[in-house]
This record gives structure tokens, C-alpha cells and sequence, in this order.
């Protein structure tokens, strides 16, 4: 073997070597959707629309407000909302009440990127109106659990942190707000 | 002869350094799929998120308690545990609910419920802060009332000091 030949195959060699090695490394990749940067961002739009859409209500449009509902929630909240829709529907329509919500903070406080749950705290100024009697506007604090579901960030829980722990909070089983606010998550 | 020496020793070449390229190409993509560390770590780094909020809601918890007994040592605290705006902010409170204390032996309880961190880079973090306190003048009921603040904090000689905080 020449010189020339063995440098050959020392370079050859080493270079299948560190490919090996780039290669192993490349595809121990994180996956996109679990980059922590990304989902507290994505954890976070979703979760204030959802909220936005579960303290918001519109008696004159009750089956859309429900839908906004639904659709921002998943789990048990959904599926007590979902059981509970038709008093909802009948309540909604019935006392004409109009409910426009909207986060004025909100921060993350868990997050897991791979199991794909958090949990946000916010703070909502709700203003809320019924058949006969003046518009009002509450102050509230809601502690929301996050699912990631295909299509975004859901709310499967909701409590309430402070403020007036019967008033428009869907998971009461009694909504009294609601509005045409878009809701769900994109 | 010489010559198609050399261009054999050419294209002998060419298998190796397709090798390299792609170890390289690799390499880069690699790099890539691995963004940065982020400049705002709260929530993400959940070491730094907790230490913040764990020095602001002991200092929130301190200086919004007092007893007749302790004003003193309450605005002394305030000095260590408060910067900037929220010094000159808590004078002025403090200020008005001195008289109370010693008048109408009020004491004044305060807990944090909830916290979480709005932001967090290097020095600076914003908090949502929910607090409970709770008031008991001598011979009467005790009540309690629930807030909600934003909190501002810089990181001072390795300390979390309250910079501001607004009631929401």
C-alpha cells in the first residue's frame, strides 16, 4: 500500500465516521411541535382565545355561543358542556344575556412541550348585560388546564382564582355570558 | 503518464470528500433543528421561573402584612425588597394605613394564591400576581378580600426586587 493510498483510506474512513455521527445526531432532533419557545407561544394564543370564547356569550345567538364553547374546550369541560347544552341554550336565549369577555394578562405557569399540557393563569374584564338590567363589568381571575389537541390548545378545566366564582364561568354549569367573540383555536 | 496519474489521483478523491460533504451537511442540519436558547425563559426554564417567583411572593407576602408591633421592621423590609417606583409606591401606601395600624390595632395579613411569570429575560421579569389578605381590627371581624397585581422585578445583585407593581 503507498503512502498516497493509505491517506485514502484514512480519509475515506473517517469521513463515513463522522457522517455516521452527524447522521445519529440530526435525527435525534426534538420534534418541531415540542420546541418549549413554541409551544408556550402556541400554548398561550390558544389558551386567551379559548377563554376569550368561554366568558363570552350572546343570548341572541345562543347556539353559536355554545359552538365557540365547545370548540374551545375538550375533556371533561366539554363533555359537561356538551351534556348541559340544552338548559345552556334555553338559559341563554331566556335571559337575553350578552357577555363580552377579555384577557387583560395572562401567563403560563406549567408547561410540558411533549405531554402537550399547561396551565394558564389570566386575568378577564367581562362586561355582561341581561334583559332588564345594566350592562356590568367583572374582574375575574381563571385558572385554566391546557390540552394540545390536533387542532390547538384546549381548556379541559376551568377554576376560578378570584372574582365571583358563580358568574360566567361555564364549568359552574351555569354560563351567564357569552358573546359572538370568535372562539376556539386555529 | 504523469498526467493521467494525476487525474486518477483526482477523481480517487472525489468518493471521500462526498463523504465529508455530507457528514457536513448533516452537521448543519442539525444545528438548525436545534434553536437557540431563548431570550425570554419564562415557563422554559423552569429553574429561573421558579426562583423569580418565589423571591417576589415572599416579598409581596412581607410588605403587605403588618401588626402594630412590626411597622417598623415591615418599612425596613420594603428597603431591601422594593426598587425604584414601587419604593416611592410604598411609601405612600404605607403612609396612610401607619395611622390605622397603631390607631385601630389593625392587622393585616397577606398570602399569595397564584402567580405566574408574564415574562422573564435576563434581569427583568413581569408577573400576574393573585394575593389574598386578610384584615382583623381589634374587637371586630376579620375580612378578606382578594387581588389581583402586576408585578415588575429586576434582578439586583443577584436578589429579585419589586420594580413596580400596578392593581389590576
Amino acid at each position: 500500500m503507498t503512502r498516497h493510498q493509505l491517506s485514502w483510506w484514512v480519509v475515506t474512513v473517517s469521513g463515513l465516521l463522522a457522517c455516521a455521527a452527524t447522521v445519529g445526531w440530526w435525527s435525534a432532533r426534538p420534534a418541531p411541535d415540542t420546541d418549549p419557545a413554541d409551544a408556550r407561544a402556541a400554548a398561550l394564543a390558544d389558551g386567551r382565545a379559548d377563554l376569550v370564547a368561554l366568558s363570552s356569550a350572546d343570548g341572541a345567538a345562543a347556539s353559536g355561543s355554545l359552538d365557540n364553547w365547545l370548540n374551545a374546550t375538550t375533556g371533561s369541560l366539554h363533555d359537561g358542556l356538551q351534556r348541559g347544552s340544552a338548559s345552556s341554550l334555553a338559559g341563554l336565549s331566556s335571559s337575553g344575556t350578552d357577555a363580552r369577555g377579555s384577557v387583560t394578562a395572562a401567563a403560563l405557569t406549567a408547561l410540558d412541550p411533549h405531554g402537550g399540557t399547561a396551565t394558564l393563569l389570566a386575568t378577564l374584564s367581562v362586561q355582561v348585560s341581561a334583559t332588564g338590567t345594566t350592562a356590568q363589568t367583572q374582574q375575574r381571575g381563571l385558572q385554566a388546564q391546557l390540552v394540545r389537541t390536533g387542532t390547538g390548545w384546549k381548556i379541559s378545566a376551568l377554576t376560578t382564582v378570584s372574582g365571583d366564582p358563580s358568574s360566567g364561568d361555564p364549568s359552574s354549569g351555569d354560563p351567564s355570558s357569552g358573546s359572538t367573540a370568535s372562539g376556539g383555536s386555529s | 503518464m504523469r498526467a493521467r496519474l494525476t487525474a486518477r489521483g483526482g477523481v480517487r478523491w472525489v468518493a471521500p470528500a462526498a463523504v465529508w460533504l455530507t457528514a457536513l451537511g448533516f452537521g448543519c442540519a442539525g444545528l438548525l433543528a436545534r434553536p437557540g436558547t431563548p431570550a425570554v425563559r419564562a415557563v422554559i426554564d423552569p429553574a429561573a421561573t421558579a426562583r423569580v417567583t418565589t423571591q417576589v411572593d415572599s416579598a409581596l407576602s412581607r410588605i403587605l402584612s403588618y401588626t402594630p408591633q412590626t411597622t417598623q421592621a415591615t418599612a425596613l423590609a420594603a428597603r431591601t425588597l422594593l426598587s425604584g417606583t414601587a419604593s416611592a409606591q410604598y411609601q405612600l401606601l404605607f403612609a396612610q394605613v401607619k395611622g390605622q395600624i397603631g390607631s385601630q390595632r389593625l392587622t393585616v395579613a397577606t398570602r399569595v394564591t397564584h402567580s405566574g411569570v408574564i415574562s422573564l429575560t435576563g434581569d427583568q421579569a413581569q408577573l400576574l400576581v393573585f394575593v389574598e389578605q386578610t384584615a382583623q381590627r381589634q374587637g371586630a371581624r376579620s375580612s378578606t378580600v382578594q387581588g389581583q397585581l402586576s408585578v415588575t422585578a429586576r434582578l439586583i445583585d443577584g436578589q429579585w426586587r419589586i420594580s413596580d407593581m400596578t392593581q389590576r
